[in-house]
């Protein structure tokens, strides 16, 4: 059942650590299995929790060439799918016209896959070696592409009126990812292996920023990691997301802190990395930071334990 | 036909009682999902079978809640013993139900001679008797793991006070039907219809050797009206303060309108309402909880208008304001800044909870500058929302 060269879950897991990726063992399992039983993958969650970057580090791990179509309101097929390369077709009636090429031949070859130009999804199961293909932030299309993508992820193949079906030459590695500003249609989940992707914990959360921002003091890594897992509990209207807290972070090793400073009042300007709306501007003060910063301390012994278990 | 050592040892039939254990809880999993089960199972390595969960999880959930249920189901489910206060369920030690043995099973019925999808689940309801004996187990099931699960499977808690938003939807929807889009004297390409725009057509012609295989068309831009909803939550308002909120609520889901509670200061409300959470309603109190005494509309029409909307509050707008009028402001000020709305070329409808229009000296002093009042003590009254833009 499994393909020679398919790695175990664990296997998965360390490739995608080593790919800049730390994923929990359920998600190693998840794309495991996506890979092995070849279903789309689909990846729900809040803005910033790391949904595109599954992608990219499956993409790096398996050393497959990443494909990615960004969705947004008004993609249509012409983008997504193919288009038929009309200056080309132009060019070849010419030449045809004044007697250079064989008219029989062009009658059969004017609408053959040379003068099909192919996008992201036709590319991704036309190319010879398996690909990771990223379709990101589904959502955001109508549900006319939703319903044409069920044809594409059910069977792996594109009908195009006039050449027939193209079937797969090698079946891609598809991942979803949505945000849930709009309910997706039951065929399409049915289809997907799903996973809510949730922030982090702290111990995750801790290695991530350790991976990810090497530089940084492990002090204010670990101090500034619970700070934003504390922030993350009070009433945000946008909640910083895995992204921000990296943001933060790196912003904060740029101002020189080898620890996050005592006094809150330095730490506003820099929050602005965090806090995205007005509104979380206004209602962070500074004696709120103060009374986070000040959080409990066991958090870190946590962070610490729990990140070197789970390095292992 | 209660066979059960015989049924025990078929490692799919157990999966598809427990396919019909989710399906109770309001899984949609057909056959294909099952199948998928089986060989994820079967492909899983044999020594991780704690990691079935996982996998059957990633297969079984379409969404965030059932995502969130599932855990709680297949421990019910496989592991009885564990789940804490179900002894009842405990007592079924039916050897069938062990995770590992049938995750063992499954390899060695499938890792043999069929690795092709030879009927797999759909097998189950082709034999007639298997179905009855599936479905003469619900009742000893429900007693053990259903029973602590039974809350969770209710709805979908993300509804806030489901009952009263379907009122309230059929009457915003017809509200929404009525507010046109407006026209506007740009125009927007659109991808089929409307008028030729010659020039880019040519230009696109360009790169086909002045061959026109593709046609641009433009048509007006459309632009539908934005609403404003400000809700005043002073005390004269309490008793009629919850059923305005819920009323904007419809109007914040439905047409997306931008929604403002008001006593003596102003706070926008949009993202509480518009968050999916129980907790919805707390938060409303909790924002509007801390305001003082008296009502002051004018100034936070004020704010509202300066501060919030600013420019975003033009021609053809709509700008609904859910108050009784008792203002402790200048009674030229509510009038002062109602003629500024106009100016903008908005809307302004004025909701109030009394049969007869708000008389205070504020209210005769600004009516000139509302277009339409409307008065809304109960749904009944409602009925009437469309004609706010007769």
């Amino acid at each position: 059942m499994l393909a020679p060269d398919q790695p175990t879950p664990d296997g998965l897991r360390e490739r995608l650590f080593k790919a800049g990726y730390i994923a929990d063992e359920d998600l190693a399992s998840l794309i495991w299995m996506g890979l092995s039983l070849e279903r789309p993958i689909l990846l729900e969650g809040a803005a910033g929790v790391g949904k595109t970057a599954v992608a990219s580090a499956c993409a790096r791990a398996l050393g497959r060439p990443l494909l990615r179509l960004q969705c947004y309101e008004g993609l249509d097929l012409s983008q997504a799918v193919y288009e038929w390369n009309y200056s080309r077709q132009l060019l070849e009636i010419r030449l045809a016209e004044a007697g250079q090429g064989d008219r029989a031949a062009l009658r059969d070859n004017l609408f053959s896959e040379a003068f099909l130009l192919e996008r992201p999804l036709l590319k991704a199961i036309r190319a010879p070696d398996p690909c990771v293909l990223l379709i990101d932030e589904i959502d955001r299309a109508d549900e006319a592409f939703e319903a044409f993508l069920l044809e594409m992820l059910s069977e792996y193949q594109v009908t195009v009126p006039e050449i027939g079906t193209l079937t797969a030459r090698s079946k891609p590695l598809v991942i979803l990812t949505s945000n849930g500003t709009r309910d997706l249609s039951d065929a399409l989940r049915r289809r997907c292996l799903f996973h809510y992707v949730d922030f982090p914990s702290l111990a995750r959360e801790t290695q991530i920023v350790r991976t990810l921002v090497p530089e940084a003091a492990s002090r204010l890594i670990e101090e500034a990691v619970a700070f934003v897992q504390r922030l993350r509990k009070e009433d945000l209207d946008k909640t910083p997301g895995v992204a921000e807290t990296l943001d933060w972070v790196r912003v904060l090793f740029k101002l020189g802190h080898g620890e996050l400073p005592a006094d809150p009042q330095t730490l506003m300007p820099s929050l602005a990395a965090l806090l995205k709306t007005r509104n979380d501007r206004w209602q962070v003060t500074v004696e709120r930071v103060a009374k986070l910063t000040a959080g409990p301390r066991v958090g870190q012994d946590v962070g610490v334990a729990g990140a070197m278990t789970s390095g292992r | 036909m209660n066979a059960t050592p015989a049924t025990a040892t078929d490692p799919r039939e157990r999966l598809g009682d427990f396919a019909h254990y989710l399906r109770e809880h309001g899984f949609a999993l057909g056959y294909a999902e099952l199948e998928l089960m089986a060989r994820a199972a079967a492909a899983l390595p044999l020594a991780q079978w704690g990691r079935t969960e996982a996998l059957w999880r990633a297969i079984a959930c379409g969404g965030r809640t059932q995502w969130l249920k599932y855990p709680d189901l297949h421990k019910a489910f496989w592991f009885p013993h564990r789940v804490k206060g179900s002894t009842k369920s405990a007592g079924q030690t039916r050897r069938g139900r062990s995770l590992p043995e049938l995750v063992q099973q499954m390899h060695s019925d499938m890792g043999n001679a069929r690795p092709t999808q030879a009927r797999p689940a759909t097998g189950l309801a082709d034999q007639p008797g298997t179905g009855e004996a599936e479905t003469s187990d619900v009742p000893q099931r429900a007693q053990g793991g259903a029973s602590r699960t039974a809350p969770l499977d209710q709805r979908d808690f993300a509804d806030w006070l489901p009952a009263d938003m379907d009122r309230f939807e059929p009457l915003v929807e017809a509200l929404k039907r009525r507010l046109r889009a407006q026209l506007l004297r740009r125009w927007q390409s659109h991808r089929e219809a409307g008028v030729i725009h010659l020039r880019r057509s040519l230009r696109a012609a360009l790169a086909t050797g002045g061959e026109m295989v593709k046609l641009h068309h433009v048509r007006r831009q459309r632009r539908q009206p934005r609403v404003v909803v400000l809700v005043d939550v002073s005390r004269s308002m309490e008793v009629h303060a919850q059923f305005f909120l819920r009323l904007s609520r419809a109007l914040v889901e439905i047409m997306e309108a931008r929604a403002f509670v008001f006593h003596t200061k102003l706070a926008e409300v949009t993202p509480l309402m518009k968050r999916r959470s129980e907790r919805v309603q707390e938060k409303v109190n909790a924002v509007t909880f801390g305001f003082g005494g008296g009502t002051r509309i004018a100034s936070c029409l004020h704010e509202a208008l300066h501060q919030h909307l600013d420019r975003s509050l033009t021609r053809g707008d709509l700008f609904m304001v859910f108050s009784d009028g008792y203002d402790t402001d200048e009674p030229t000020a509510l009038a002062d800044v109602l003629a500024q709305v106009r100016a903008r070329g908005a809307r302004v409808c004025w909701l109030h909870p009394t049969v007869q229009a708000p008389q205070s000296a504020a209210m005769e002093l600004a009516a000139p500058f509302v277009t339409r009042f409307m008065p809304a003590h109960n749904l009944a009254s409602l009925a009437k929302l469309a004609d706010l833009l007769a």
